[in-house]
């Protein structure tokens, strides 16, 4: 499950990684998301409109993992805890430039007990600011891994997922320990 | 045209009180003997020829006030109404007015004060209600009954239709106008043809069963042979499902809201067209995956 504030490169990020196109359930989302209010203002626009996307990944001949991109908008809120219902862990995507941006996600899945790490896109491929900062301006635990990524990188994109595996395992086995 | 004329003229002539003669109705009548000589003249002997005070004049008169009445008001020169004061030139113009205002004014005059009545009426409507149960008009109270129409106006809305912005001031007064009716329908056909979703569902919102954003299903074999597979959607479900697809990606590739295509895989379900994949019990612990899930997740994806 990926999340994060609106535009910060979730869809980049599924994409990447999924062996399909990223899917949305609804297919003018990119140009209706442009405008959120003239959206709003259409309630029939909004109310069939799902924006979600997803991505697929098969790992195994019976393992197929489903890369969820979060909707942006608060509207979607409901679609939350559909999607963070059964999910093995989430990646919160970061612009650092709009950090405020990610505390919804990250209030969200402390609530809901998710493990979650936090990835920094580098959008220009620099890091603006050193993790510990963010981490600061965060304000979330020292168990919380921050990395940066690259959302249009594969392999950036497979290693975000991997660590989130990782941290879900540690996660739940320190659960299970006590 | 012409013929619409000979009736008029017959049918006015008749009940018409008889006018001054005049030499517009002879012209009017010598344009028209050429063209059908022989009715005219079985029919017309008594007024084709008329006695002067029997002047064709009322005829040509009324025809003008029977086409007008006819094809008048808006948008009367689509039906080529020019030829009126073309045929009425001259001297009868002058009774012409006052002949048409009798007839035209009125009708202009509801046509386009109607609505402004009406709005009119929901101005003063909406100030009345505005100023809360003290105002108790009868013909208001009659019109809403007691303890229904309150709650329309708190921004509850029972129709599916969405509303524009104006809707809100809208809704009471088409309610108050329910009766006289002349307000026109909003028409729907503003709004998209789409089928509405609830329609798909037959209402449902809930699925049969639980299902899952990713819980995989696919067609069974049942599903394959999609005889007897009537409902559209059930039939574009077992297409997809040839391959196991999640629920997601079912509603992405219908383009459906998710709701709905959770209802509608329960439904298929229920046929037994798709089989839903459960997960494995040893996968989940509680509403977590459990640890040896994930492990596989992991070395899976250090794999790809």
């Amino acid at each position: 499950m990926v999340a994060g504030g609106f535009g910060v490169g979730k869809t980049t990020l599924v994409g990447a990684v999924s062996e399909i196109d990223p899917l949305t359930t609804e297919a003018s989302m990119t140009e209706a998301s442009v405008s959120v209010d003239d959206l709003s203002a259409t309630p029939q626009k909004a109310t069939t409109t799902v924006a979600m996307d997803f991505g697929r990944i098969s790992l195994d001949s019976d393992l197929v993992l489903y890369v969820f991109g979060t909707p942006g908008q608060h509207r979607f809120w409901f679609m939350w805890d559909d999607l963070a219902k059964g999910a093995i862990g989430a990646v919160v995507l970061v612009d650092t430039r709009r950090l405020a941006d990610a505390f919804p996600s990250i209030d969200f899945f402390e609530n809901r007990k998710l493990p979650y790490i936090v990835a920094i896109n580098c959008f220009d491929r620099l890091l603006h600011h050193s993790i510990e900062d963010v981490r600061h301006a965060l304000t979330i635990s020292p168990s919380v891994p921050i990395m940066a990524c690259d959302a249009r990188q594969r392999d950036s994109a497979k290693q975000v997922l991997i660590s989130v595996v990782q941290h879900a395992i540690a996660h739940d086995s320190a659960l299970q320990a006590g | 045209m012409d013929s619409g004329h000979s009736r008029g003229d017959r049918r006015w002539d008749r009940g018409q009180q008889p006018r001054p003669p005049d030499e517009q109705d002879g012209r009017a009548d010598e344009a028209w003997r050429p063209i059908r000589p022989s009715k005219r003249v079985d029919r017309g002997s008594d007024w084709l020829y008329p006695s002067d005070e029997e002047a064709g004049d009322p005829a040509d008169f009324s025809v003008s006030e029977y086409r007008e009445r006819l094809l008048g008001g808006p948008g009367s020169e689509l039906y080529g109404s020019h030829d009126v004061p073309h045929r009425d030139s001259g001297p009868p113009e002058r009774e012409h007015p006052d002949f048409s205002s009798g007839y035209h004014v009125p009708y202009a005059e509801n046509s386009l004060s109607g609505p402004n009545e009406f709005a009119r009426d929901f101005d003063r409507y909406d100030d009345d209600f505005g100023r809360g149960p003290a105002d108790t008009g009868e013909w208001r109270t009659g019109d809403f009954g007691t303890g229904r129409f309150p709650p329309v106006d708190d921004g509850f809305r029972p129709s599916p239709v969405p509303r524009q912005s104006s809707g809100d001031t809208f809704g009471p007064q088409r309610i108050d106008l329910g009766g006289s009716g002349p307000v026109p329908e909003e028409t729907p056909s503003e709004s998209s043809g789409l089928v509405r979703p609830y329609f798909r569902t037959k209402g449902r919102t809930r699925p049969s069963q639980d299902l899952a954003i990713e819980t995989l299903i696919s067609t069974s074999e049942r599903g394959r042979r999609l005889d007897g597979v009537r409902v559209p959607e059930h039939k574009h479900i077992c297409g997809l499902c040839l391959d196991t697809r999640s629920v997601a990606e079912v509603a992405a590739l219908l383009k459906m809201p998710l709701g709905v295509v959770r209802v509608l895989v329960g439904d298929v379900a229920g046929l037994g067209l798709v089989l839903v994949h459960s997960p494995n019990t040893n996968t989940m612990v509680g509403d977590r995956p459990s640890i040896e899930f994930m492990e596989r997740v992991l070395s899976g994806l250090r794999r790809i």
